[in-house]
Parts: C-alpha cells; sequence; structure tokens
C-alpha cells in the first residue's frame, strides 16, 4: 500500500466512522414503531429535508454519471439535465408532492403503491405499481454500488470489488440501525460534504491548469465543439430528456417518500423553493471538471470517461483531497444508496409481505425487524449486481429512469382527476412498460419514436390507455375519491 | 386544477420553449470572463428566473391552509 493510498483511506476512513456514529446517535432516538423507523415520524423540518431530498436525488449518476457525460457530450450537458431538473422536479414537488404529503398524514400511507391502492380500491394496481417501482430502483441502486467501486479504484487504486462491498457494507449498517432518520441525518452531512468539496475541487483543480479562462480557453482551441450544442445533442432528444430524469425524480419511491416526511407545509415550500438554486450551485462545478478533463486526459472510452472525475481529482490534487474527494464521491452515492435501500425494504415490508400475510407483519413489531431483514438482502443482492457490472452508469440510470416516468401520469391522475379508474390505471401502467424493453434493446419499435427518445411515444400511449380505459370502466367509490380529493371534509 | 395552477402549468410550457433554445445551439460567444460560454450562462440565468417563478407559487398559488389543495 503506497503512502498516498493510505492517506486517501485514512481521509475516506473518517468520512464513514461519522455515518457510523451519525446512524447510531438515531437508533438510540428511534422509538420501535414502523412509523419511525420508515418514515421518522413525519417530523422533519426544512434544513433536514432539503438535505434528504437532494442529496438523494444526487448520485453515482450525478458525482460520475454527469462529468463523464460531460466529457463526452460536453457543456450542453447543464441544460440537458441540471436546468431540466431545476425545471420539472420543483413543479412536480408542488403538483404531486404537496398532495401526497397532505394525504399520506391524514392516513398514514408511506409508500407510493399504499397510495394508489387506496386510491383505486385495487390491490392488483398497488401489486403491479410495487413490481415495477422494484425492477426499475434494483438496476438504479447496482449504479450506486459500481461508482462507489469505480472511485476508489481510481482514487485508492484499491480493486473495484472493496470499494463496492465497503460502501455497501457501511451504508447498509446506518441504515438498519438508524431508518428513515438515520439516513436523512447522514444526508445532511453527506450533502454538507459533496457540496463543499465539489466546489473546492472546481477552483483547485481550475487553479492548477492555470485558472478557469485558461483551461476553458484550452477547450475552445482544441475542442470547441464541446462548448455548443451542436453535433452532441439532438434537439428531439433534448426535449425528451425532460420527460426522463427530470419527470422520474417524482415517481422515484425513495424520493416520494421523503417529501412525506416534511413536518409542515413550510418544510415542503422550504424544499420547492431551494431545489432549482441547488441544482446552479452544485452542477456546473462536475460538468466543468469533466470539460476540462476531455483535453488534459483524452481518449477515454464510455466506461472509463465516467471516471473521469476521480482521475482529475487524483491528477490535479494534493493527497488529502484525494481523500475528501473520495468521500465527497461516496458521500453523493451513499445519500441514494441507503434511502433506496430503506425504500425498497419499506415497500417489501408493507406492499408485499403486509399485504399477504398482514398479520403476522403487525405482530409483535415484526414490521421493523423485517424492514431490517430486507435491507441486508437488498445489500447482497446489490453486491452481486455489481459484480456483473452492466453498462455504462449513464445507459443503466436512462433505461431506469425512463420506467419511472411511465407511472407519474397514473400518479398524476390519482390526485387531479377522479374519473380516473383502476382498469385506466393498469393499463397506463403496463402496457408502456412491458414495451419499454423492445424500445431499448430491440429494433423492432425505432421506426414509432419519430427520432425522440422512446419515453415520448410511451408516454403518449401511457395517457391515451389511461383516459380510454377510464372512460370506458367504473370510477372508485365516491367516498374513496372523496378521502384523496378533499381529505379533512 | 385551480386557475393559478393552470396559469403556473402555462409558464411551465413558456420555460420548456426557452430551454429548447433552438437559436442558440451553436453559439458559444459572448463567453463571460473568457469561462463561461453561452450556453451556461443563458441556463444559469433560466435557473434563476425558475426560481422567482416558484416563489411565486410558493407566495400566491400554494395554499397558507395546509389543509387545503
Amino acid at each position: 500500500m503506497t503512502e498516498i493510498t493510505r492517506d486517501v483511506l485514512a481521509v475516506a476512513g473518517i468520512y464513514l466512522f461519522v455515518l457510523l456514529v451519525i446512524g447510531w446517535v438515531s437508533y438510540r432516538k428511534a422509538l420501535p414503531t414502523p412509523e419511525d423507523f420508515f418514515m421518522a415520524g413525519r417530523a422533519f423540518g426544512p434544513i433536514v429535508l432539503i438535505f434528504a431530498v437532494y442529496a438523494t436525488n444526487m448520485t453515482a449518476f450525478y458525482m460520475l454519471g454527469t462529468p463523464g457525460n460531460a466529457y463526452r457530450q460536453g457543456i450542453g450537458t447543464y441544460g440537458y439535465i441540471a436546468f431540466a431538473s431545476a425545471l420539472v422536479i420543483p413543479a412536480m414537488f408542488y403538483l404531486i408532492g404537496y398532495r401526497a404529503w397532505l394525504i399520506g398524514k391524514r392516513y398514514g400511507y408511506m409508500t407510493p403503491s399504499e397510495f394508489l391502492g387506496a386510491r383505486y380500491e385495487s390491490p392488483a394496481v398497488a401489486l403491479v405499481l410495487f413490481v415495477l417501482l422494484v425492477v426499475y430502483t434494483v438496476p438504479y441502486i447496482v449504479t450506486s454500488v459500481i461508482g462507489a467501486g469505480l472511485a476508489l479504484e481510481s482514487l485508492g487504486k484499491i480493486p473495484y470489488l472493496w470499494g463496492a462491498a465497503g460502501v455497501l457494507l457501511i451504508t447498509m449498517l446506518y441504515t438498519v440501525f438508524g431508518g428513515m432518520r438515520g439516513t436523512a441525518w447522514t444526508s445532511v452531512f453527506q450533502g454538507v460534504v459533496f457540496i463543499i468539496v465539489g466546489l473546492l475541487a472546481f477552483v483547485l483543480i481550475a487553479n492548477s491548469l492555470g485558472g478557469f479562462a485558461a483551461i476553458t480557453q484550452r477547450v475552445y482551441a482544441e475542442r470547441s465543439e464541446l462548448l455548443q450544442r451542436t453535433g452532441n445533442f439532438d434537439p428531439k432528444d433534448w426535449f425528451s430528456f425532460l420527460f426522463i430524469a427530470p419527470l422520474a425524480v417524482i415517481a422515484f419511491p425513495h424520493v416520494f417518500m421523503r417529501v412525506l416526511t416534511g413536518k409542515s407545509a413550510r418544510t415542503l415550500k422550504a424544499l420547492t423553493v431551494v431545489y432549482p438554486l441547488l441544482f446552479l450551485l452544485t452542477w456546473p462545478p462536475v460538468i466543468y471538471i469533466g470539460l476540462w478533463g476531455s483535453v488534459v486526459i483524452p481518449g477515454l472510452d464510455a466506461r472509463s470517461s465516467d471516471a473521469i472525475l476521480p482521475m482529475m481529482i487524483a491528477r490535479f490534487l494534493p493527497p488529502v483531497m484525494l481523500g475528501l474527494g473520495l468521500a465527497a464521491i461516496w458521500a453523493a452515492i451513499m445519500s441514494t444508496l441507503d434511502a433506496m435501500m430503506l425504500t425498497l425494504s419499506t415497500m417489501l415490508t408493507r406492499d408485499l409481505l403486509g399485504r399477504f400475510f398482514p398479520r403476522y407483519v403487525r405482530e409483535k413489531g415484526r414490521e421493523v425487524v423485517l424492514g431490517r431483514l430486507f435491507i441486508i438482502v437488498i445489500a447482497l443482492l446489490a453486491f452481486i449486481g455489481a459484480l456483473l457490472r452492466p453498462g455504462t452508469i449513464y445507459d443503466i440510470a436512462k433505461f431506469a429512469f425512463t420506467g419511472y416516468s411511465l407511472t407519474v401520469p397514473a400518479m398524476f391522475a390519482s390526485f387531479y382527476w377522479k374519473r380516473s379508474t383502476a382498469w385506466g390505471i393498469l393499463a397506463s401502467l403496463v402496457i408502456p412498460n412491458l414495451l419499454l424493453p423492445f424500445y431499448y434493446f430491440t429494433p423492432y419499435f425505432s421506426w414509432s419514436t419519430f427520432g425522440f427518445l422512446p419515453v415520448v411515444p410511451l408516454m403518449v400511449l401511457a395517457i391515451v390507455l389511461l383516459v380510454l380505459v377510464s372512460l370506458r370502466t367504473r370510477p372508485p367509490s365516491e367516498q374513496t375519491v372523496q378521502r384523496f380529493f378533499n381529505p379533512h371534509s | 386544477m385551480q386557475a393559478k395552477e393552470r396559469i403556473f402549468v402555462l409558464i411551465l410550457a413558456i420555460f420548456v420553449a426557452l430551454h429548447l433554445d433552438l437559436w442558440g445551439w451553436g453559439r458559444i460567444e459572448p463567453m463571460l470572463w473568457g469561462w463561461i460560454p453561452y450556453h451556461i450562462w443563458y441556463h444559469g440565468l433560466l435557473t434563476l428566473l425558475v426560481t422567482f417563478c416558484i416563489i411565486w407559487i410558493v407566495v400566491w398559488v400554494w395554499p397558507r391552509d395546509s389543509s387545503k389543495f
């Protein structure tokens, strides 16, 4: 082990130790109830909620996939992903999140499947949504673990699997003990770490490359095509992407559940206002680092370029920054990983076991115990996924995001269209999601995209099916509809 | 959906049109301070405008009574 590797591991070790301490403290504060373990009593104030949601939203995709994308496709990555997210995500917090929060607080719902199942008086709707969310969350968890392994390999010269296993183990421990409170408190710490280190790395790397203007002018001279969008992005793809990453966020079960943990409407309002500014503060630094990487470390292929951020830190910053850089990348990754593991365990406990064995699950405090066991099982499965390492982080995320987005019309209808029915929701969920793999992995349906990403025709299909089938079938009882449209009546 | 919410959705659509920015796809200049190309300052400015819009939503559209939609 080299001296640099020891320094990197020492700093990263301190970071991991702090996480375990926070997890332990939150465990000591916990009550042995499902509402406390899975939702932290729905009592988070603005600071914890903002970091819990934002840090959860930022993952391997942000710290590794985004600089990698800037390396390959240039500066337009900001508008393509960050601005689109700054626009759509807060709007969804208001249009869907607030209503879900209000109803969830009133009736005790936790997961998206519980909401839709109750709204349409349909176990089938709940089960289908549960299956879809599990199918899309598992690959998303795998991208996080891959990112953690890649970061340690690039910065610490430690084999990929050690990083993946270490991050999974620590995340699993503080999630098992701390539950929602532990994952949210650690998110505050992790958010502060990756925001500050990201800004620091941005300034220090620019400095070591001769300053912001000097290195950007070098990109202008050698790779000017990366400073514009023509040739790097397609307008139809650009438009389509609005319906993928940004729209998908409110359908992420781990984000949806966290929005429900806000203490008051004021907390949600604070989250909504601050969100676009956080994108403006945190995305340009990682995009610029990827862009500069295209001229100082040229020639990387798509998969290798996912590691451009750690490569730049390793090459241009002093050893202490390597450890901080690794901590920042892990912070972004783990803050999502913990939320996804907790959410998936909540869904498996409540939406699956709770539905088929309700008495067994609710007796003797088993709900929390089962939730903890599921977290351990999910961690093991995620490790197996990381061993297989399928595709680039960017590609895996894009497929999962499209799937999440296709559940949004159903969520929207449940809050805004009284006439929508269980059959309409089932049609809009099942058929487009069955077609999705054919769009991504076969050429059979490419004619129907008209140059847009598959999400566009599939979204249109989901909406059309929802409307047509709903108009031909019977809506839920008036009493149920009123529970969702007038929850305090 | 209330009238104010419909206005909000309309404003969102305008932002989407501005985000498409088809007239600026090939532009790099003007490059602010030598390192902020057109795309970044244009979309950075749009991000600030979105923030002001969200503040408007929170103050004027979002119900003050947190038991209502």
